[in-house]
């Protein structure tokens, strides 16, 4: 939570020292939202079996798709990399693998046995051992107290992805969207050069 | 300032942070225990 705030908050200062606006971010239209919502939904529900690894899955499936949506908006391509990149090592290891060293550098150490011993619990998230593929992908990175958290490469991706978001739809200017192309009479033109085209009826 | 406040939409901001902010949560994989 403090990292996602603290990202969001971020993002929004640099926007200010960018040149941006609070409000211009409410220009930015982001498509079929609601798949970022069932996705992380998805991985909240805990049904016995193997069900919470489908619904991992799944879930990752839904944000790629919620990703490639949005991909003409700025950002959103660093986003999506960073989700095939959990999704990646989450795939081939069942679960995102944390290193030993990443939890104790960042200050969990008293969670270590959460993973090891409450691991139904916790199927996004497994203690990392050498039977885990791609483990550069996985929680090796470790961020000290206050964050104290354990992060990934594709953590860094989608982090700075959002805020790359953020920081760019601040930046844009109310006469972009005035700019937005309109249609006249068959032709695609900035809404500008519509109202300079001489009227030809009557 | 006032009227600056009012020109913004605030329901969408809401949606937009909203919808930024559960991506985060859903993608992002860090380990941070439930409890």
């Amino acid at each position: 939570m403090k990292l996602i705030l603290a990202t969001l908050l971020l993002a929004v200062v640099v926007g200010y020292l960018n040149g941006g606006r609070l409000s211009n971010l409410s220009h930015l239209r982001i498509r079929w939202a609601p798949l970022a919502l069932v996705g992380f939904a998805m991985q909240l529900v805990n049904p016995p079996g193997d069900w919470p690894l489908v619904m991992l899955l799944g879930s990752f499936v839904l944000l790629s798709i919620f990703a490639i949506a949005n991909i003409r908006t700025a950002g959103f391509a660093v986003i999506l990399i960073g989700v095939a990149m959990n999704f990646t090592v989450i795939a081939l290891n069942s679960g995102m693998p944390v290193s030993r060293q990443a939890l104790i550098a960042s200050g969990q150490a008293d969670t270590l046995g959460d993973l090891v011993n409450d691991a139904d619990s916790y199927v996004k998230h497994h203690l990392a051992d050498g039977d885990d593929r791609a483990l550069f992908l996985g929680d090796v990175i470790a961020l000290a107290p206050p964050i104290a958290q354990a992060v990934s490469v594709g953590d860094f991706y989608t982090y700075g992805g959002v805020a790359i978001v953020i920081v760019a739809a601040m930046k844009r200017r109310p006469d972009d969207v005035a700019d937005t192309v309109a249609v006249t009479e068959g032709a695609l033109l900035p809404r500008r050069a519509r109202d300079e085209v001489p009227s030809v009826s009557g | 300032m006032r009227a600056k406040l009012r020109s913004v939409n605030w329901r969408y901001l809401l949606y937009t942070g909203a919808s930024l902010a559960t991506l985060l949560f859903a993608a992002g994989a860090r380990w941070k225990p439930k409890n």
